[in-house]
């Protein structure tokens, strides 16, 4: 893929900030906004779901209408979210079970996305879509065949939030995104003094999310 | 039609397959695989299929790398939700390229490639079974009839008429009943072209002469061979002793 030139964005101004930290601020949340429109636009997607309710449509209507619910949820959320900085991990859990399902519907047995974090910690705060584009990293990257499937864990523990995956790795035409990545670090690193922690073993990839 | 799909997502494939079904019936799906594994072990085990459809990233991996494991030589339609790509697509041999989800008319438009592609792949083949049946059609077809000019008028002489062609400043045309016309070709090269090489025997730098036209011939102690033809205007062609044996050949066959 080209480079996309940069999508201008107006973030919140928060009152506190000095003008360089600002900057910083600006720079790193038009980033992950960035990130946020590539998922929200990502063609594979959207036109891979397209193209599988086409199919449900003649096969399964009732999977049809429900598959279009969510399809529809899921744009929604990623447009109405674009311009908030913070959203509640319970809202976005809610987002990220239609987005799972959706991916789950395409792949089968390949997939499996399991999310086990209690209501206790819906109320925390977190950078909308977060999990998603952790999720579409973790699929992209990674092999979903039946044979050998994906498995993302969302969990909790010690007042973190965890993302892991075991880890897989396929080839792929895609331009490889370690910039969403990192700065998806460096806006977690402005919102709290706890680090984004990124911790791989030859098993497994694991995200570590300081909940806000 | 043999038909084969590498796709990794399962409903889109099915929608493939019912779209085969609807505007292809004679289609006959041998497989539907999902992923660059599976394909590989289809591959080694089974001969290739009429028509090849193929997504390009796969569950496991890209579809492109098959083909450096496989010397696929049927035709393939790539099927993709975004274009990226269509160039390294006809890189192998990719016939079209299609956009998920599939669009019925891209898909008969697709077909039709492939329809076109086959039907000329058994003309070629037609052809070849003729020549073998017919060696002797191999190769170029010769004229039968040639245009001389003949008191502002042109005349069709039929080849096999002609006794002779001679040089002697232009090209005179001799028939067998006598009639001797200037042909319009400036050589004998020329006129050698057009003849076939079965019939016409280029007796020199000056004569070609027809088999049917022999009457006799002999040799002399040198190794040459003096020709005598049935056309009264000349009484004997000489040919050299370097082509005397060509032209016993020639005329012995």
């Amino acid at each position: 893929m080209k480079p996309t030139p940069k999508i201008e964005s107006t973030p919140p101004k928060l009152p506190a900030q000095e003008a360089g930290e600002k900057t910083a601020y600006d720079s790193d949340h038009s980033e992950v906004k960035y990130q946020n429109l590539v998922s929200q636009l990502n063609p594979h997607f959207l036109f891979n779901s397209l193209a599988t309710l086409e199919s449900l449509i003649y096969s399964d209507q009732r999977l049809a209408v429900k598959f279009l619910s969510q399809l529809t949820r899921v744009y929604r959320y990623v447009l109405t979210t674009r311009h908030t900085k913070l959203v509640t991990l319970g809202e976005e859990l809610c987002f990220i079970k239609d987005y799972a399902d959706l991916l789950q519907t395409r792949f089968g047995k390949g997939l499996e996305v399991c999310l086990t974090v209690p209501e206790a910690y819906y109320s925390y705060q977190i950078v909308p879509t977060t999990l998603q584009i952790l999720i579409e990293n973790a699929t992209r990257h990674n092999l979903t065949d039946p044979d050998s499937p994906l498995l993302v864990t969302i969990k909790t523990e010690n007042q973190r939030l965890i993302i892991e995956n075991n880890l897989q790795i396929k080839r792929t035409l895609e331009v490889q995104n370690r910039q969403g990545l990192s700065s998806l670090r460096n806006l977690y690193a402005y919102f709290s003094e706890t680090a984004l922690e990124i911790q791989q073993t030859p098993e497994f990839f694991r995200i570590v999310l300081p909940l806000l | 039609m043999k038909v084969l799909i590498v796709e990794d997502e399962a409903l889109i494939a099915e929608q493939l397959q019912r779209m085969l079904k609807d505007i292809a019936p004679q289609a006959e799906v041998l497989d539907v695989l999902h992923s660059v594994k599976n394909a590989r072990r289809w591959f080694m085990q089974n001969a290739e299929p009429d028509l090849l459809f193929m997504d390009i990233q796969l569950s496991d991996g890209i579809s492109f790398d098959l083909f450096n494991y496989f010397d696929i030589k049927c035709p393939i339609i790539f099927a993709t939700a975004y274009d990226e790509y269509a160039i390294k697509a006809f890189k192998v041999n990719g016939i079209d390229y299609l956009l998920k989800p599939i669009d019925e008319e891209d898909l008969i438009r697709a077909l039709g490639k492939f329809k076109a592609l086959q039907k000329n792949q058994s003309i070629s083949t037609e052809v070849l079974q003729t020549l073998a049946n017919h060696p002797s059609q191999i190769g170029r077809m010769y004229k039968e009839k040639l245009i001389v000019q003949h008191r502002n008028a042109s005349i069709p002489i039929n080849l096999a008429d002609v006794s002779l062609f001679y040089l002697d400043q232009v090209i005179f045309v001799v028939t067998n009943d006598g009639q001797k016309y200037i042909a319009e070709q400036n050589t004998l090269d020329e006129i050698e072209d057009i003849l076939n090489p079965n019939e016409f025997f280029r007796a020199g730098r000056r004569q070609i002469i027809n088999q049917n036209a022999v009457e006799s011939y002999k040799g002399d102690a040198s190794g040459k061979l003096y020709v005598k033809l049935r056309s009264s205007h000349v009484s004997e062609v000489e040919i050299s002793r370097e082509k005397a044996p060509v032209f016993k050949r020639w005329i012995d066959r």
